[in-house]
């Protein structure tokens, strides 16, 4: 087994840059995949690649691990190229760890066979490696089990201990909770996001699921159609989305139009700040949270009512026929379908445009 | 390219044989087989396909549908029973019969066309019981619910929903029913019928009518052929009428024969104790006076041997070629590879007497050095049981998604050390089961082994065969009981795993 030097003390200047992606195109028959992306993920960040189905984030991620050939552009790790038009560094020499979807645990081998796979067969610190790592993603006495014995939450474990074992420069996870039952999901993604930081590891996360996106990582980096449209902090991308598709993605949100006068867009609903540089007529958006029920409010009609439980999402329509949502925080009363509430937006809204 | 190298030499035979029919001339193959002789070779070969077809599939039907769907006494018991005839070769079986007809003909004799008939569909009808029973079993109820509430009767559902269900297992059961009779040399020249492949290996083996041979065994594939393209057609067609809609399927509620059940117990019973009672009195009667003839241990022990020996051969060649085969099938699915998939489907549904044939003049012609040793013969194993192993291979691959070798190569691993240290170990058990199947498979053959083994070399097959010949009845009960024996495993998994007797709730 012979590994490039790849690992930290990088000589080039860049240290805090674990993963660079600049240009990286790929295309499959009839299919622009990857469409001149480029991202950066620093030393010890989580970054979830966040999109539709179809929008390329698996591509990116097996182009990173070396599975896929780029047409053009380039990847580097820890500031040495591995991918570039015409050179490809295979994959059992990148030193990335991955989780995949469903674990793919060696069937055949022991969960603490499993987790040394990586780690040089003869070294002596081997047995104690294998031991830390089941530790440290709550599993320790589990190696004599077989892959088989193990529940999916289980198996995800050992999958990332198994990935982190060899201390790799980067860990890419492939939807690794979209598998497991939804009380499992949020147990597991919080004990991941602690692994990672505690080592202090950089990982790169694809994900179609926004709140997953929104709660585990540390930047999202959104993909739709190949590119990479909006890189932030989940915060940043909730509440300043770049266009209205990110807004619409993460998110529901809705238009309300309006006339500009004096720096406040003018709706149904009541005055909005808005900057300048718009025409007379505007549009902004806004996210259901950020309405309101106010007696003194202006009047809506209630058209249906979601109770998900932790909060419920009215359907609302204004007097002039705009339609809009309200997210209501747990109470104990709901207004009924064909009431009439009063309604107020608070704070800015996520985007305005002329129109 | 291990892939396309295994390819090659499955296809061997079906291309020399090609060659060779070139060579010849059409002129000259033409007017061997517009005889008279051959119309009537080829009227009786069709004849007997025909009947052997009809009787197994009405035999097969009844039998698959008494046992999943009635509450006929003893369903459970008859079903494994009734597949057990599977496990009796045609040319043993036939052996069983003939050994003993004196207890109920007078003159001790039996043979000819009816003979044949009988003995084939009694021991191919378990291809059509065993597809059609795990159709059955499989079939979704769903359907048949909505025809009861929609004012059908117990028999206007069997009628107009269960059976046209499972019409595809019928057809596929009763296409291979058909192509195991036309390939059967054993059991027709044991009964002493004229068909292609009795008159091919004649030609052969006693006239020294090499053109003559070809010209036989060219006709003989046409007629395989055209069953296998039929075959594959209704085997699309099973596709169709796959399940569609998620959820088990449930069992359903078996119908109530009322005064019926004890007919259909006796229909069972009949059947199974004809099959299976006949070899079994055959064996108690002859077991004892063969095993105690002078010098038969070890002549026993030696056609085992050789058995043994050609046959682990055989089996390793064929395991070795169809790891590359099943491997490519199973994770690329170009055209190339289901192309290749097929074609060598094609060359192991053609039957053993045209590849022994074939390899036997491409020994003589092309590869001298082969000629006469066990490698010609094992190679000839190859070509008739690689699509075994392949599938074996490819169910096994399945096993091994290529995220395992992908993980593997994140930690470090080059592609070809993941292929070693994770894929072939994960797809192992697969592999094995593969083998044995291929071993126990090549223990029973019969044709090709017969023209190709070295001289001097008698297998469990051949000494049954030469024996049988010369109505040595005691000298060959030994041999019946091995290769009985031996072809009763693969049957066993077969027969209680195909789902369809399993335990339920009723």
């Amino acid at each position: 087994m012979t590994r490039a030097p790849l690992t930290t003390g990088s000589t080039t200047g860049s240290m805090t840059t674990a993963l660079q992606v600049r240009g990286v195109r790929k295309s499959f028959p009839g299919v622009q995949a990857l469409d001149s992306v480029d991202l950066d993920v620093r030393a010890g960040e989580l970054v979830a690649l966040l999109g539709p189905s179809g929008c390329g984030k698996t591509t990116l991620l097996r182009s990173v691990a070396g599975f896929e050939r780029i047409d053009s552009g380039r990847i580097a790790l820890n500031g040495h190229v591995v991918a570039l038009e015409g050179l490809h560094l295979p994959t059992h020499r990148r030193e990335v760890g991955i989780v995949p979807q469903e674990g793919a645990l060696f069937p055949h081998l022991r969960v603490a066979e499993n987790v040394g796979f990586g780690l040089a067969r003869r070294s002596p610190a081997r047995a104690a490696r294998i031991e830390e790592f089941l530790e440290l993603v709550g599993l320790a006495g589990y190696g004599r089990r077989m892959p088989h014995e193990l529940s999916g939450g289980q198996q995800q474990r050992v999958a990332l201990a198994r990935a982190l074992a060899p201390g790799p420069a980067l860990v890419l996870l492939d939807e690794p909770f979209s598998a497991l039952d939804a009380g499992l999901r949020t147990e597991l993604r919080a004990d991941v996001r602690r692994v990672l930081h505690e080592q202090n590891m950089t990982a790169l996360l694809v994900t179609h699921d926004q709140s997953e996106a929104l709660s585990v990582a540390d930047r999202i980096a959104v993909m739709s159609s190949g590119r990479v449209v909006q890189t932030a902090s989940p915060l940043e991308l909730y509440s300043h989305p770049a266009d209205p598709w990110v807004a619409t993605f993460l998110g529901e949100a809705w238009w309300l139009p309006g006339r500009v006068e004096g720096g406040q867009l003018r709706t149904s609903i009541g005055p909005l700040p808005v900057g300048g540089g718009l025409g007379p007529r505007a549009r902004a958006l806004v996210r259901p949270e950020q309405v309101v029920l106010a007696s003194d409010g202006t009047p809506a009609l209630v058209t249906d009512v979601a109770f998900h439980g932790h909060d419920a999402l009215l359907g609302l329509r204004l007097a002039d026929g705009t339609p809009l949502q309200c997210r209501l925080a747990h109470s104990t009363t709901l207004p009924r379908e064909g009431e009439n509430v009063g309604v107020r937006v608070t704070g800015e809204p996520l985007l305005v445009e002329a129109g | 390219m291990g892939a396309l190298l295994a390819a090659a030499v499955a296809l061997i035979p079906a291309v020399y044989l090609v060659v060779r029919v070139a060579e010849a001339g059409l002129p000259r193959i033409l007017a061997e087989v517009t005889t008279p002789r051959v119309a009537a070779m080829a009227g009786r070969t069709l004849a007997l396909v025909g009947l052997v077809w009809l009787g197994s599939t009405i035999f097969g039907v009844t039998a698959a549908l008494l046992t999943t769907r009635t509450d006929a006494p003893g369903r459970r018991v008859f079903g494994v029973l009734l597949a057990l005839p599977l496990a009796v070769p045609s040319y043993v079986a036939a052996y069983t019969w003939a050994a003993v007809a004196d207890l109920w003909e007078p003159s001790g004799r039996f043979d000819g066309f009816w003979a044949a008939v009988l003995v084939l569909t009694l021991y191919s009808y378990p291809y059509v019981y065993l597809t059609v029973a795990s159709a059955l079993a499989g079939q979704d109820q769903g359907p048949a619910e909505v025809a009861r509430s929609l004012g059908e009767g117990e028999w206007g559902v069997l009628r107009r929903v269960t059976l046209p269900g499972v019409l595809p297992a019928m057809a596929s059961g009763g296409l291979l029913v058909a192509l195991y009779t036309l390939s059967d040399f054993g059991a027709v020249s044991i009964l002493r019928v004229d068909t292609f492949t009795r008159a091919v290996f004649t030609a052969f083996s006693v006239g020294f009518d090499r053109t003559g041979a070809v010209a036989l065994a060219s006709v003989l594939a046409v007629f395989a052929l055209a069953i296998i393209v039929v075959e594959r057609l209704a085997r699309g067609a099973e596709k169709r009428y796959a399940r569609v809609g998620s959820g088990g399927p449930r069992r359903p509620r078996p119908l109530g024969l009322g005064w019926g059940r004890l007919p259909a117990a006796a229909f069972l019973g009949l059947v199974a104790a004809v099959a299976l009672g006949v070899p079994l009195a055959s064996l108690l009667r002859w077991f004892l006076a063969g095993v105690s003839r002078p010098g038969s241990i070890g002549e026993v022990v030696a056609a085992m041997g050789a058995s043994l020996g050609v046959s682990l051969l055989g089996a390793v060649l064929t395991v070795a070629l169809a790891i590359p085969l099943g491997l490519y099938a199973a994770r690329v699915r170009t055209p190339l590879a289901l192309g290749l998939e097929r074609l060598v489907f094609v060359t192991h549904s053609l039957p053993g007497v045209i590849i022994g044939l074939s390899l036997v003049f491409f020994g003589i012609n092309v590869a001298y050095a082969l000629y006469q040793s066990v490698w010609l013969l094992a190679l000839a194993y190859v070509t008739l049981f690689l699509p075994l192993a392949s599938a074996a291979v490819a169910n096994a691959a399945r096993q091994a998604p290529p995220s395992l070798e992908e993980a593997a190569e994140s930690l470090g691993l080059t592609p070809f050390a993941a292929l070693l240290r994770v894929t072939l170990p994960v797809m192992l058990p697969g592999i094995g089961a593969g083998a044995a199947l291929v071993f126990l498979t090549a223990m029973k053959e019969l044709p090709a082994t017969l023209l190709l083994r070295p001289t001097g070399m008698d297998t469990l097959a051949t000494r049954l065969w030469t024996y049988t010949s010369v109505e040595a009845y005691a000298a060959a009960a030994p041999y019946a009981a091995i290769l009985i024996a031996l072809a009763a495993v693969p049957t066993w998994f077969l027969a209680t795993g195909s789902g369809a007797f399993g335990r339920d709730d009723s």
